[in-house]
């Protein structure tokens, strides 16, 4: 029998890429048992709904976190549009959606390269951020600012994209489409990367439903989960979409499942650029939300589903706005996946359910 | 074989171009739309205050006294709330970033004072001295408002309420207005303006109101005598795209545009051009300057309207007052427990004038109702929380 | 004498250069590698200096007894194998040197650095046997242990000894702390273990210890040499163009790999010491 030591992980971790703190239990380097804690980077966004009026909560929530950040922005937007009973024009849908699915692409990009990292794989990971460099391009372009854009408000967009520039997107996109590939065939085909993810974290479809995980982790293990179905945001009804699922519910099938992410939103992205009606892109919203007028919202974030919820209280105030962000609902499988591992999988553990410590904790 | 799957990718960087920009050292060039710093045309720049509301993190500060307009660089989020929210248009997003520094850095601009030019109507005639000029709080002339509702739509701050049916009510909610002046850029029929000394609501609405009767059967005369050309609005039809923009703008309802046909009902056109704005073609004109002798017949009988309503006014002002006070009309919707809370609120506050004020308890009342009316009931509910004295202390001049 | 005492001291002074500037050039390779720009090629010159003027904040102060230990073993080892002294005894010198550094992460009582000394012990385990087949190699081929008579034969080791040059250079990988194998102490830190065997090791230690790799990498590099001497000139400059490939190799391998963990690397190592190397003393042992 060995000794068992306790290694404490996190919060400052160069290898973590948020500050999540786990005690592990270890035992000659098998993580025998996991006890997570979060709470370092709590700010109390949501109690700003004091002091900021509903359009500047925009902001607030906005800026929650910086990868999911147009979710979180369109998120609250819907759920402030909703209790105001604000029907926002159809041009200002379809580009939230083409705004959404390119933070997708920009959110698994980044998410690849610290993969690459978090197995040691230097020269992947830096390769893959070069090409995330390529969409941050694009935003600044579109929106004015590479990590957060404010650039939804109620009642629609603040801006319009003109239609060359969302062409041009399209061409960018498909223009670093090659180069994707061959970072992901990387991913995908290379002996020592197959070594480190094929087989580790295996997270079967019945726990998997059971922990209630959400997004792609849960993609991974088969369950086909993705509120993108549901239409209730967006227009990916007319975009025709379908969920991307992989069997296997070890790491690299979580990876896959990613992978082709990023491909099947370039694709939507050419969609919905072509099917964009003209049209103006904002209404004009006056008053305040009704006392006691609520609405909840839920959007596929990249890293799974999230709920906005919104409350009026009559002012300019609202009353609540609560966002309750995926990785809340990961972390349960994440501990249940370290049950048993080895040390050396628990960073590539902690990363395959890419967490989001600042959205958890606001 | 699965084993340097990457070698090709990197052999070829090894013989590219660095992927680096080597930013700050090599100066970027920033897209169009980035979000770098907020600028101002300080001569464009009103004072409203409308971007101070707008900033979420509380970086502008609007100094209507000292005439400055200050940011603190380090707090802005460059979140452009500002700039979408500016009335005059006169802050713009700048590209480059603030420069880091060791200090907090806060730039502060002087707004030179400037007076507006007053505008001249269609006669070329110009109007009454103290119109769009001054400081006072914002007044309609009740004879030349056709009751579009331009200036409601156009209001940032949401002060103005303009209906037609079932009666012609403009309403101003002097807590929210900013005094910006977009209403009165936009008014059609110059009918706006900031009114004369710093006078209670009631005294100023009637003051231009007044002069702006005498005026009005002065310009009205005028305009019978003038040739009548094509009056009212005319669509030159061959450049017309039947889009039906003007009838969606119309506040009347005037227009109707249906496949190949346009055609305005003349008697209902309050001549406010809305659509000619619209108009996508450029089609619309709008010939302002009545058709021959109907405006002029009206006008006297308009005018006799407006008489009795505001003799009206003059015997009842405190309850004409309370109806037209927005705030107040939600008091009296709510229910007999609140209401009745409120009255002895209001009560407390009245003994505490003229206890601690010396004042008479027929001044106390009218204090009280005053600052009733006066819209700052807003903190009403707050002031609540702190206290019937509090309140006395705060409405005793 | 009077060369070998040259050789010593060139040994001494030069080898931290060199080792310094390779270091700087691997790091601007990789840079290259990943369209970046890099470090300026002084950089660790820069690191090693800075570590040298930070405070000295040690967990326990028997640290810095152990590295210094760990220092001189190594030095020492390299110094004998510069002076021509005898193969094992190098080998055997720094295995306690590098023993040294293991017992110095032990007394931090640091989790990150025990099991970062685990993993070292476990390395440790898996390139010994290459090191001392290599050894054995070259006595089996040239008939002596010493460095003195290896750098003067009459036919160069390659060809011969080439499975157990493909060995040698699999176990470099190790050695130089590269992926797939850089398990105990991971030069970006970007593992699970922060710094692994060097977690609790501050300022003016680290330094020293960011110059003993310099030490290490030089005297690995000598035994590459070795391989190719045969006495002539043109097998030196041979010797010296294949230290240097195979530096850069290593650099290649390291940006083309994921770490792998010390199962694989452990396996690995000895079924490549085994296969490469036992079948190489074989066909020596029957040919020669």
């Amino acid at each position: 029998m060995g000794k068992k030591t306790i290694i404490p992980f996190g919060p400052q971790h160069p290898v973590l890429p948020e500050p999540i703190h786990l005690d592990l239990v270890v035992e000659d380097e098998t993580v025998v048992e996991a006890i997570p804690s979060i709470g370092y980077i709590h700010r109390g966004l949501e109690k700003l709904v004091e002091k900021k009026d509903y359009n500047q909560m925009v902001y607030v929530v906005e800026r929650i976190c910086g990868i999911c950040s147009f979710g979180h922005g369109w998120g609250a937007c819907l759920a402030i549009e909703g209790a105001m009973n604000v029907e926002i024009p159809e041009r200002a849908e379809y580009l939230r959606t083409i705004l959404h699915e390119l933070g997708r692409i920009h959110s698994h990009l980044l998410w690849l390269g610290l993969m690459a990292d978090g197995f040691g794989f230097e020269s992947l990971f830096n390769h893959c951020w070069r090409v995330r460099e390529t969409v941050l391009d694009l935003f600044e372009k579109n929106t004015g600012g590479r990590v957060v854009f404010s650039i939804c408000k109620v009642g629609g967009m603040r801006q319009d994209i003109s239609d060359e520039n969302l062409k041009e997107m399209v061409e960018v996109l498909n223009g670093i489409k090659k180069e994707i590939k061959s970072l992901t065939d990387v991913f995908i085909n290379d002996t020592s990367v197959k070594n480190r993810m094929v087989g580790v974290g295996v997270l079967t479809k019945e726990e998997a439903e059971e922990l209630c995980a959400v997004g792609p982790t849960v993609r991974g293990s088969g369950v086909a989960q993705d509120l993108r179905l549901t239409d209730t945001h967006g227009v990916y009804g007319k975009l025709g979409f379908e969920p991307i699922v992989e069997e296997a519910g070890d790491c690299m099938a979580r990876t896959k499942v990613r992978i082709r992410e990023v491909f099947q939103s370039i694709e939507l992205i050419e969609k919905a650029v072509s099917m964009i009606p003209e049209g103006p892109v904002a209404v004009n919203v006056k008053g305040n939300v009704e006392d006691g007028a609520e609405y909840m919202v839920r959007l596929e974030q990249p890293r799974g589903e999230a709920f906005y919820y919104a409350r009026g209280a009559g002012s300019k105030f609202l009353k609540r706005m609560r966002v309750r962000t995926p990785t809340n609902m990961n972390i349960p499988a994440l501990v249940k996946t370290l049950q048993g591992c080895d040390l050396a999988d628990v960073p590539i553990l902690v990363l395959t359910i890419d967490p989001c410590i600042s959205c958890t904790e606001r | 074989m699965g084993v340097f799957t990457i070698g090709k990718v990197l052999v070829d960087s090894l013989f590219k171009k660095t992927a680096c920009r080597m930013y700050p050292v090599v100066p970027r060039e920033w897209e169009e739309r980035t979000r770098g710093a907020v600028g101002i045309d300080i001569d464009g720049c009103v004072l409203c205050g409308m971007c101070q509301r707008a900033c979420p993190t509380n970086a502008i500060t609007v100094d209507r006294k000292a005439a400055t307009w200050s940011i603190e660089r380090m707090n802005c989020i460059q979140c452009r709330g500002c700039v979408d929210s500016c009335p005059p248009k006169c802050l713009i997003m700048e590209q480059k970033y603030t420069e880091p520094n060791v200090e907090k850095v806060i730039d502060t601009f002087d707004i030179p004072q400037k007076k507006k030019a007053p505008k001249k109507d269609a006669e070329g005639k110009a109007p009454a001295a103290d119109a769009a000029g001054g400081d006072g709080p914002l007044t309609c002339d009740e004879e030349t408002c056709v009751y579009c509702g331009l200036c409601a739509k156009a209001c940032p701050a949401d002060a103005l309420e303009v209906t037609r049916k079932p009666e012609k009510v403009w309403k101003v909610d002097e807590e929210a207005c900013v005094k910006c002046g977009v209403c009165i850029d936009k008014c059609p029929k110059d009918s706006l303006s900031f009114g004369g000394a710093a006078a209670p609501a009631e005294k100023a609405e009637k003051a231009p109101a007044e002069e702006a009767k005498e005026e009005a059967p002065a310009e009205k005369a005028e305009a019978a005598a003038a040739p009548a050309a094509e009056a009212g609005l005319a669509c030159a039809v061959d450049d017309c795209v039947f889009c039906g923009a003007c009838a969606e703008a119309c506040p009347v309802d005037a227009i109707k545009v249906e496949d190949g046909s346009w055609e305005v009902d003349k008697d209902t056109c309050i001549e406010c051009s809305a659509c000619v704005d619209q108009c996508p073609a450029n089609c619309l004109t709008m010939n302002v300057g009545g058709e021959g002798a109907a405006p002029a017949e009206e006008a006297p009988a308009e005018e006799a309207k407006d008489e009795a309503p505001a003799e009206d006014k003059k015997e009842a002002p405190a309850e004409a007052m309370m109806e037209k006070a927005p705030r107040v009309h939600r008091f009296a919707e709510m229910d007999t427990e609140l209401k009745e809370r409120i009255d002895g609120f209001l009560g407390e506050v009245k003994e505490n004038l003229v206890k601690d004020h010396g004042m008479s308890e027929e001044e106390a009342s009218k204090r009280v109702e005053a600052a009733l009316v006066a819209s700052r009931v807003k903190r009403f509910p707050y002031l609540m929380g702190r206290g019937a004295k509090s309140m006395a202390d705060e409405i005793k001049d | 004498m009077v060369i070998k005492v040259i050789s010593v001291i060139a040994y001494l002074v030069l080898a931290p250069i060199v080792g310094c500037i390779l270091a700087g050039l691997d790091r601007k390779v990789s840079a290259k590698m990943q369209r970046r720009v890099g470090p300026p090629i002084l950089q660790p010159y820069y690191d090693v200096r800075k570590l040298f003027e930070k405070e000295k904040m040690a967990p326990t102060r028997y640290q810095d007894f152990y590295i210094i230990a760990y220092l001189v073993f190594l030095i020492g080892a390299g110094a004998i194998f510069f002076a021509g002294g005898d193969l094992l005894l190098v080998i055997f010198t720094e295995t306690i040197g590098a023993a040294f550094l293991v017992i110095a992460a032990y007394s931090s009582n640091s989790p990150y650095a025990e099991v970062g000394a685990e993993r070292e012990l476990l390395q440790m385990m898996a390139y010994e046997p290459m090191m001392l087949l290599t050894a054995v190699g070259f006595y089996m081929f040239h008939g002596s242990f010493t460095v003195d008579d290896l750098v003067k034969p009459d036919t160069m080791a390659f060809l011969p000894m080439i499975g157990l040059f493909i060995g040698f250079i699999y176990i470099l990988t190790i050695k130089f702390r590269k992926s797939p194998f850089d398990l105990s102490m991971s030069h970006h830190a970007h593992q699970e273990l922060v710094r692994g065997v060097t977690t609790e090791f501050v300022g003016r230690t680290m330094g020293w210890i960011e110059v003993s790799h310099w030490y290490e990498n030089i005297f690995l590099l000598g035994f590459i040499f070795l391989f190719f001497c045969n006495g002539t000139v043109w097998g030196c400059v041979i010797g010296a163009l294949v230290c240097i490939a195979a530096y850069f190799l290593e650099v290649f391998i390291d940006n083309s790999f994921a770490r792998m963990k010390w199962q694989f690397a452990f396996k690995s190592a000895w079924i490549v010491a085994i296969v490469l190397g036992m079948v190489n003393i074989f066909i020596l042992q029957l040919v020669f």
